[in-house]
């Protein structure tokens, strides 16, 4: 008599399978996100959190690369680089010690740029301050544009009638002008706990909800998928969100340098010049306020600053070139102390060309660390120029009365 | 929420199945399917629960009308007020802005002016799905081929049933009347294996195949104008396998997750590339519309009883109107009027084509589908007429991006539409290889999932 031929049952299989793809997933969810990120920014960013980074961490890679490679997903741009981030115990990016000698002279605020993740630790933006002026920096930058997050930090952090410096990017529209900000993340959860005498929990349930939301295991299936989606296996949808455009460094040596693609579009709409003024005239008025003075720093897009030295160039006029300018312009008229990056950046990418060297990462939308040396220079010579004319606008009255 | 996705699988469907094969009572699991069904509902717009429950009880008390009265003029009320609501209910979320946007055209064509502004109004997803459920219903108690249930919930859980509820298959009640009688009397154990073997098959067409295919084509599809002709004809014949395993998947999968709760969806789709001529395609592609429309359409509009003229008449009237039930725009309606030719075309030469080898009359039938397609796939009339240009006239050109992939996915496509057997007609019993293979690609399937492939069904949008 012949055997019957074995049966196996999908209605065990198939659920086993789900179960064990569940159980992968959360046996995987409790690992730091540091594990899986391929550059600080995604390890160590905290929305909703206490302080805008991880408190008190180190993160370390070194085989980090850019936000346009990864955005793109386009592995051969990766310009290769090790990273160290470190943040204070407030989840601001301070080496630990900035503020052992008191209270700072300087607070940078501002954008992914003055945050700096890209670069060392001794290149960023504050500390290369910090050697010029010989003042003590500390670096307040979140990415995000909350008024109330930068006084609260200043009290904290800030000496009285010190300097906030306000770094702000040209492809950023005006943030809303809130002078009071409704909690989000931890600070919510404390505020309706705090009847109940039960605060003390949002701490802990915030990191726990870091892990529910966050996923390794979609993290790796991502890459996986993007590997297959390298425009040859498969289309590449994420390559239209990133524009690769060749720059002659020098005599025979040329290299693709990546740009946000929208920023090659934005350059064609500035933001509104009155909308960006208004907003620095409110900020004054709150920092000042506040008893602090206020300079501003402006820092041009990427591709603004290149896109003439591209090959073939881009060198239509476009109404996006002026933006900064005349927003310096405007704000120094309405005395705002105001250091503006776009002219020094695009001569300084030009002089770069002949010895094959750029101001921003080519694979990345930030400044490197020669762009920050430069911005540095920038803020310095700005605060000299912004301190003379104070000294002699102190000096002026006096002399009057003598 | 979709089927392929991660909050379904890990949270919706163990909860669902869980509670459900706990309660003991037929009210009870009634209660707890329609609960379940609004909740499903509720994760895409929660907004819109209120007018399938609208809809939903306009229905049931016409039932209550159709089994209490004997008065044919109590009867005919009882038929023409519910579907009068419903239909004003799909016509407005449906075809208004449609109708308003046809009326500007036509005056500005005509030189009067109209500039009438529609609200912008969402599309509540499933609509035109529970409107026909809620439609064959009121028309079989109205014609007493069905005794119309005095059960609230019974008629609810119906309408509301998760597994059938945004992209059908169009049940209609008496084909599911009886399990939900017996809805406590069903044995768990029965329709498991068959069910998640129905699940996992749908999920791997889904997924692998039609989500794999999109990947390549629709950015191909974006820019018809790049193409070549053999790109083009490789984009096209992408759509149907994409289209076809898409809408197929679902199916399988609302009829694997039937069986689990005890409930017998019926056959969607019975190998429709495997059709010989229009009329085998139109019994074998989404047979719970096509049936629909046969049976509350077509042949209350005469049929082919009448002379030819008739009998064209309401073919076209039937096919223009199952185009437009797809979507509110005219390539839907060119979609339907296209089909219509090719069946009364077949009618015409219906012994000559009969004596072609089956093997022509395959493929032949297959190519006239994919031409169809690209009116369904089409956003405009210029788009239709561009890619139909570059199809058959010479476009010289590179192949698309990911072509060599797209050329292997078609050919396994293809041996699966053409040559494998239907979800139906396979025994669902494997051996133990075939269940691993079946079970590595489920798993892969997962891994699409968690990478965000999940993307929602093309049916959703209809």
């Amino acid at each position: 008599m012949p055997t019957p031929a074995p049966r196996a049952s999908l209605g065990t299989l198939i659920p086993a399978t789900i179960a064990l793809a569940f159980l992968a997933d959360a046996a995987l969810r409790p690992l730091p996100r540091a594990a899986v990120s391929f550059r600080a920014w995604e390890a160590a960013r905290t929305p909703g959190g206490d302080g805008p980074f991880l408190p008190s961490f180190t993160y370390r890679n070194a085989r980090a690369y850019g936000d346009l490679a990864g955005l793109g997903n386009l592995p051969e741009a990766r310009e290769i680089h090790p990273e160290l981030f470190v943040t204070d115990s407030f989840g601001y990016p301070n080496p630990p010690g900035t503020l052992d000698r008191g209270p700072a002279d300087i607070l940078l605020y501002g954008s992914s740029f003055s945050v700096g993740a890209e670069v060392p630790v001794s290149a960023a933006l504050p500390a290369q301050l910090a050697r010029r002026t010989g003042n003590v920096v500390y670096n307040a930058a979140s990415g995000d544009y909350r008024l109330p997050e930068l006084l609260s930090v200043a009290r904290r952090a800030l000496k009285a009638g010190g300097t906030v410096m306000f770094e702000y990017p040209e492809n950023r529209d005006p943030p809303g002008m809130l002078a009071v900000i409704a909690p989000r993340g931890v600070a919510a959860c404390r505020q309706s706990l705090r009847r109940v005498d039960l605060a003390a929990l949002c701490s802990r349930w915030f990191p726990l909800r870091r892990h529910l939301e966050f996923s390794p295991l979609a993290v790796l299936a991502q890459r996986g998928r993007k590997r297959l989606e390298n425009g040859r296996i498969f289309p590449n949808p994420y390559a239209t969100r990133v524009v690769s455009r060749r720059l002659s460094l020098e005599e025979g040596i040329a290299a693709d340098m990546l740009f946000l693609a929208d920023d090659t579009i934005r350059v064609h709409r500035p933001p509104s010049l009155e909308g960006a003024a208004r907003y620095f005239h409110w900020v004054r008025g709150k920092v000042e306020g506040a008893g602090y003075r206020l300079v501003v720093l402006l820092v041009p897009d990427k591709y603004t600053v290149y896109r003439r030295l591209l090959v073939p160039p881009d060198s239509t006029p476009l109404p996006g070139d002026r933006y900064l300018p005349d927003l310096a312009t405007r704000l120094h008229a309405d005395g705002i102390p105001v250091a503006d990056l776009s002219a020094t950046f695009r001569e300084a990418a030009t002089r770069g060309l002949g010895s094959g060297t750029t101001i921003y990462f080519r694979d990345d939308t930030h400044w490197n660390a020669r762009g920050i040396a430069l911005a540095a220079d920038a803020l310095t010579a700005a605060l000299r120029a912004h301190e003379h004319h104070r000294r002699l606008a102190e000096a002026a009255p006096r002399s009057v009365a003598r | 929420m979709l089927f392929n996705s991660l909050p379904f699988l890990y949270g919706f469907l163990p909860v669902t199945y869980l509670v459900f094969w706990r309660l003991r009572g037929r009210r009870e699991r009634h209660v707890w399917l329609t609960l379940t069904g609004y909740a499903f509902y509720a994760f895409w717009d929660y907004r819109f629960c209120a007018l399938m429950a609208f809809s939903t009880v306009v229905s049931y008390l016409a039932g209550l009308g159709l089994r209490a009265w004997d008065d044919p003029r109590r009867r005919r009320w009882c038929l023409v007020l519910p579907i009068t609501v419903d239909l004003a209910l799909l016509g407005f979320f449906k075809y208004f802005g449609f109708a308003v946007g046809t009326a500007n055209r036509l005056g500005s064509a005509l030189g009067i002016p109209l500039d009438l502004v529609a609200p912008a109004i969402v599309l509540p997803v499933g609509i035109s799905f529970y409107t026909f459920h809620t439609i064959t219903y009121i028309v079989d108690s109205y014609r007493r081929t069905i005794t119309p249930t005095r059960d609230l919930f019974e008629f609810t859980c119906y309408v509301s049933l998760f597994s059938q509820l945004v992209a059908g298959p169009i049940v209609r009640f008496r084909q599911i009347e009886q399990d939900l009688d017996t809805i406590d009397r069903h044995d768990r154990r029965r329709g498991w294996a068959l069910g998640w073997s129905f699940f996992a098959i749908g999920m791997i067409k889904k997924v692998l195949i039609a989500d794999t295919i999109a990947a390549v084509i629709n950015p191909a599809l974006a820019h018809p104008g790049d193409l070549s002709t053999v790109s083009a004809w490789l984009a096209m014949l992408g759509y149907a396998y994409q289209i076809y395993f898409d809408f197929s998947g679902y199916s399988d999968m609302a009829v694997g997750l039937g069986h689990l709760f005890g409930l017998r969806i019926p056959q969607n789709f019975d190998s429709p590339y495997r059709a010989l001529d229009p009329s085998d395609f139109w019994r074998r592609w989404h047979i719970s519309l096509s049936t629909c429309l046969r049976d509350y359409l077509y042949i209350p509009l005469g049929g082919s009883r009448g002379s030819g003229l008739a009998t064209a008449r309401n073919l076209m009237i039937t096919m223009l109107l199952g185009g437009l039930w797809h979507g509110a725009s005219w390539t839907f309606v060119a979609w339907g009027a296209y089909h219509g030719l090719l069946l009364l075309g077949y009618r015409q030469v219906r012994p000559w084509w009969d004596a072609l080898p089956a093997a022509v009359r395959r493929g032949a039938m297959f190519l006239l589908v994919v031409v169809g397609w690209v009116f369904f796939r089409s956003p405009d009339f210029t788009t239709a007429a561009m890619l139909l240009h570059t199809m058959f006239a010479w476009h010289a050109g590179s192949l698309l991006v990911g072509g060599a992939s797209l050329a292997a996915l078609l050919a396994v496509a293809g041996a699966v539409a053409h040559g494998g057997r239907n979800t139906f007609a396979l025994r669902h019993e494997w051996r133990p290889a075939a269940a691993l293979a079946i079970t590595a690609l489920f798993a892969l399937s997962l891994g699409a999932l968690y990478s965000g492939a999940a993307s929602p069904f093309l049916y959703f949008q209809f």
